[in-house]
């Protein structure tokens, strides 16, 4: 039986084009060996309101109304698919780094764990402002779990690579480095605040199903 | 009785130098150069010192006499005593910046300024760029940022959550939004084909409940841009407070030493608010993606904005200033608009505005050469225009004139209180004050210098220390007092006049420098009179090629002048050639000839058009002399003509009137005229004889052509008597007078001259009314009652012949 390598899964939506977290995926695949998988997840709600005939799209700039069809809606994803598909060929030559594109339609979240394996590592790209604050540390989600050490393992590697601080943050008080002992609401505030480069967080973590969607940079499910 | 000849010691006035206190000039302590010149001085100190701005000053008098060098003594000591004016800059003007604003500041304080606000500008370029990438001012920024967008999220939340009350899912699509109905546990957007089964009034209401939204959505949207405008507001009004409290100390510190002058506070407060409107100058600006030379941003163009043009500066200054303007064209006088070339355009901005001499003389003095300012187009009427004004407006001469239509800047006008003082020549003066009805409301101080001075034993010395002092300021060898003497009489020669001192000074220092070098030539450490002789003799050996050439035409009979012997109606007037600076002079053979006639003297130089005015009235007097003197009581019958022989040029003035009387009657009374006797003479209506220019030329001029021939020991020359006091011959002409070989006779009346021409009495009128018979005015009054009887015969003929 062909052994399963852990891979590295970018879980992009399809409204939302962020490189930045597959450029992310692509160096912790490469750094760890591990081959990269992007996963587009489209949302099945938009193809259910566009067979609706009275569904009209209002446009986000202007507000003008415009019809929401299912035409025109495949046509804009497949052209995101297939941009997304460029910047993979792109990264595969740059960095010499096996990959393939996967398109699942479903929520976004449930459908991007579903397709982790025990010890992939889950991007997520899906944050909907990125925050730019310079030299904003990698913040490393520290509890007792199995792959608690993972993860501070590939934070500390990504704070190196970035040239940026590491930060722990965790339930509990830990003497390693810079630990912030918070609970989970107070984490995602503390990321507001101050900012992130990256957050990496152990996949069984109860956080996990939160930082995608409320941290904004890229976040690494271990 | 003819008249004696003039003694030798008549012919020249000499200085003895034992008449001088020194050996040398060496001695002598230096004097003002221009010195005993009480009226122009006078005049100039009233015009520097009256406060009324029509009492500028014309200063006029012959060129080279130092007028300027005693305008710039005499002002230059009066400037000691006055104040410092003020400062004066240019700034911008923020509200209109073509129209830059001028700053009044007391002396000093330009600069300061001017340092100040540099320093200002230098501090900002740290302070603001610090202030703006700080962490506090990042953290103010985001959370204006975060606060707009959560007020968006927040409404569109409000809405989604609204919606989904309703049975209806907010979506997020590629390009906008899109509204959908949920199912009926509300978890997800309805398929279509479980719409489809839904009762049609539910279908109708679920679409109504849809559109509903989309308007509301539609709605909400529309605010988006009025919301983003109040955050962008209020992110520079964080700017602007950010801005106030960070310049704010630094203006205010400047502020304080400037409490004084408010016209620099409220500049100083139009930059505060300039600078709170565009921070973003003071920011660092993105490199040029392709770098251009010389390239200068249009933010670091900005930065200028609040720098000071300092136009006048006095900080290092301790008296009013005396400006000296040696070329006032239009701009130097008013100043200048300069611009640059940027992109192929021309630009220019307060910084370029440059001072001209009315601006740097402000407060004080201004000293122009006449000449000059009436040479530069348009000078004079700048001028003019200027001091009328009262204020100095720059402007350009091609906007002034209307050959530009662009209106490139319009400083504003700065206050003028100066004094100028143009120097000129007295022809100038006279011009102007002729022709131009604006001179005497400007220019009404006339400071006239003279350029002689009455010779007498107190300015003998004074002159010698002038002369002293000449020689040291150009570092020339000191004269001995034989040779300030021989000057002393060159310069009675040179004036023609025996009782005055030239104080030419360019001649005198020309011919210093000249006796000069030939002292050091000849290896001596003393100009003695020698060197000032052979300074003299040289430059006049220069100049002398058409004298000499007259001279050998006299000589070989080219040109005919009889120096013996005795002639009817002919006779040797004296005439000046003029080239240059140099004159001679020329003997000129003059004949008359009488018929009957009807009293016309024809003077053929005015019929061939070669006689001037003034040579025509003195042919018209002497005409009038005879008709009063022989034709009181009968017609003048006689006709009569003149000529100069051999003279192919213009003739003018007067001064051979006598010598053409003496012909005329010579003709009229048949009597032969003295050929080695030359007149030169002016005569009046009463037969005076009146003094004329260039003697001592003329009478050389004949000496030199007897002394050709051969001098016999009876030639001469006749003068009016008024002359005597301007006689300056030469050593070799005083020489002969004084062997006996050559004579001089002064005359006061043309009668005197006859006698000494014809050797006849002139003879006096009788009790009976006419004159003797033999003499000369009898001879003349006979011939001509003679021509008067002719005359009737001849008419009363006519008469019988019409009848």
């Amino acid at each position: 039986m062909a052994e399963i390598r852990p891979q590295v899964i970018v879980a992009l939506d399809s409204l939302y084009l962020r490189r930045q977290a597959l450029e992310l995926g692509a160096q912790v695949a490469m750094r760890q060996r591990r081959p990269l998988t992007v996963l587009v997840i489209e949302n099945p709600a938009l193809f259910h309101a566009a067979e609706l005939p009275f569904v009209q799209e209002i446009d986000r700039l202007c507000g003008f109304l415009r019809p929401f069809d299912l035409p025109r809606l495949e046509a804009l994803f497949q052209h995101r698919i297939a941009q997304i598909h460029r910047w993979l060929i792109e990264i595969e030559t740059r960095l010499a780094l096996p990959g393939g594109l996967e398109i699942r339609r479903g929520h976004y979240l449930e459908t991007a764990l579903a397709a982790a394996q025990e010890g992939d590592f889950l991007v997520f790209g899906t944050y909907r402002e990125w925050q730019t604050i310079r030299r904003a540390p990698v913040w490393v989600w520290y509890e007792d779990s199995p792959s608690a050490e993972q993860a501070l393992a590939l934070g500390r590697e990504l704070a190196r690579e970035e040239g940026c601080r590491l930060r722990l943050a965790g339930p509990a008080s830990l003497p390693i480095g810079e630990f912030v002992p918070t609970d989970s609401e107070g984490f995602l505030n503390l990321l507001e605040r101050q900012g992130c480069t990256a957050v990496v967080c152990p996949k069984t973590s109860p956080l996990a199903k939160e930082l995608p969607t409320r941290a904004r940079c890229p976040v690494i499910l271990v | 009785m003819p008249l004696d000849p003039l003694p030798p010691e008549r012919l020249y006035a000499a200085i003895d130098p034992a008449d001088l206190d020194f050996a040398t000039t060496a001695e002598l302590p230096d004097a003002p150069l221009v010195f005993e010149q009480l009226r122009a001085m006078q005049a100039l100190r009233f015009g520097i010192d009256v406060d009324d701005p029509g009492f500028n000053v014309f200063v006029l008098g012959p060129t080279g006499i130092g007028k300027l060098t005693a305008v710039l003594d005499v002002i230059g000591a009066h400037a000691a005593n006055k104040p410092v004016p003020d400062d004066w800059c240019y700034v911008h003007n923020f509200q209109d910046p073509v129209k830059p604003k001028a700053l009044r500041l007391p002396a000093g304080r330009g600069r300061k300024l001017s340092q100040d606000l540099a320093h200002l500008i230098e501090e900002l370029r740290t302070a603001i760029p610090a202030v703006f990438e700080g962490e506090e001012y990042r953290a103010r920024v985001e959370e204006l940022e975060q606060q707009a967008k959560a007020r968006e999220a927040n409404a569109i939340e409000e809405l989604r959550r609204e919606a989904q009350r309703r049975g209806i899912a907010l979506l997020e699509t590629p390009t906008g939004f899109a509204f959908a109905p949920l199912t009926h546990d509300g978890q997800q957007v309805m398929s279509p084909e479980v719409f489809h089964q839904l009762p049609p009034e539910v279908q109708q209401r679920i679409e109504e409940t849809v559109e509903d939204l989309q308007q509301r959505l539609q709605k909400l949207l529309r605010q988006f841009p009025s919301w983003r405008k109040e955050a962008r507001e209020k992110l520079r009004q964080l700017n602007r407070e950010i801005i106030q409290y960070t310049i704010g100390p630094l203006i205010e510190g400047l502020e304080q030493q400037y409490t004084d002058l408010p016209k620099v506070l409220a500049h100083l407060d139009a930059v505060r608010q300039d600078i709170v409107e565009h921070v973003e100058d003071f920011l660092p600006q993105p490199p040029l993606p392709i770098p251009l030379p010389f390239f200068v941003s249009k933010s670091e163009e900005r930065l200028k904005r609040y720098q000071i043009n300092l136009l006048v500066d006095h900080s290092d200054q301790k008296k009013a200033p005396v400006i000296h303007e040696a070329l006032p064209n239009h701009a130097n006088l008013i100043g200048r608009i300069d611009y640059h070339a940027f992109m192929g355009t021309l630009v220019t901005d307060f910084s370029l505005i440059k001072p001209g001499a009315l601006h740097r003389a402000n407060g004080g003095y201004l000293i122009l050469d006449a000449r000059t300012v009436l040479l530069q187009p348009h000078a004079w009427e700048t001028l003019k225009r200027t001091l009328k004004a009262g204020e100095i407006r720059i402007e350009s001469l091609e906007k002034t004139l209307s050959l530009i239509s662009t209106v490139p800047l319009e400083p504003s006008p700065i206050p003028l209180k100066t004094r100028v003082i143009l120097v000129g020549d007295r022809l100038l003066y006279y011009l102007l004050d002729a022709l131009d009805p604006e001179f005497q409301d400007l220019f009404k101080v006339a400071a006239d210098f003279e350029e002689e001075l009455p010779r007498k034993p107190q300015t003998l010395r004074l002159y010698a220390q002038v002369l002293a002092t000449l020689a040291r300021k150009e570092k020339l060898l000191p004269l001995t007092r034989d040779g300030v003497a021989r000057l002393i009489e060159q310069g009675a020669r040179e004036l023609e006049d025996t009782q005055k001192l030239n104080i030419h000074l360019r001649s005198l220092t020309d011919l210093l420098k000249e006796a000069d070098y030939q002292a050091k030539k000849n290896g001596r450490e003393l100009i003695t009179q020698a060197e000032v002789q052979a300074a003299i003799d040289a430059r006049t050996f220069r100049h002398d090629r058409l004298r000499a050439k007259v001279q050998e035409l006299i000589e070989r009979d080219m040109l005919l002048i009889d120096t013996t012997g005795q002639r009817v109606g002919q006779i040797n007037g004296l005439t000046v050639i003029l080239l240059g600076s140099f004159k001679f002079g020329r003997p000129a053979r003059i004949t008359a000839t009488t018929r009957l006639g009807e009293g016309e003297v024809i003077d053929i130089e005015r019929e061939a058009e070669l006689g001037g005015a003034i040579h025509s009235k003195g042919v018209m007097i002497l005409s009038n002399f005879l008709a009063s003197r022989y034709a009181r009581i009968q017609p003048l019958s006689m006709a009569a003509s003149l000529v100069f022989e051999q003279s192919y040029g213009p003739v003018e003035g007067d001064s051979a009137s006598l010598a053409e009387l003496c012909a005329l009657i010579s003709s009229l009374a048949d009597l032969p005229l003295r050929q080695d006797l030359a007149v030169t003479g002016s005569v009046n209506q009463l037969g005076q004889v009146q003094p004329i220019g260039g003697v001592n030329e003329k009478i050389e001029g004949f000496f030199d052509v007897c002394q050709r021939k051969g001098l016999t020991g009876r030639q001469g020359v006749i003068i009016p008597a008024a002359n005597v006091q301007n006689l300056m011959l030469r050593q070799d002409v005083m020489v002969a007078a004084a062997e006996g070989k050559f004579h001089v006779y002064a005359v006061r009346t043309v009668d005197e001259a006859l006698e000494l021409l014809l050797g006849v009495p002139a003879g006096e009128r009788g009790e009976d009314g006419g004159f003797p018979p033999e003499t000369i005015n009898g001879r003349v009054e006979h011939q001509l009652g003679k021509f008067a009887e002719l005359r009737k015969r001849f008419g009363q003929r006519e008469e019988k012949k019409h009848g």
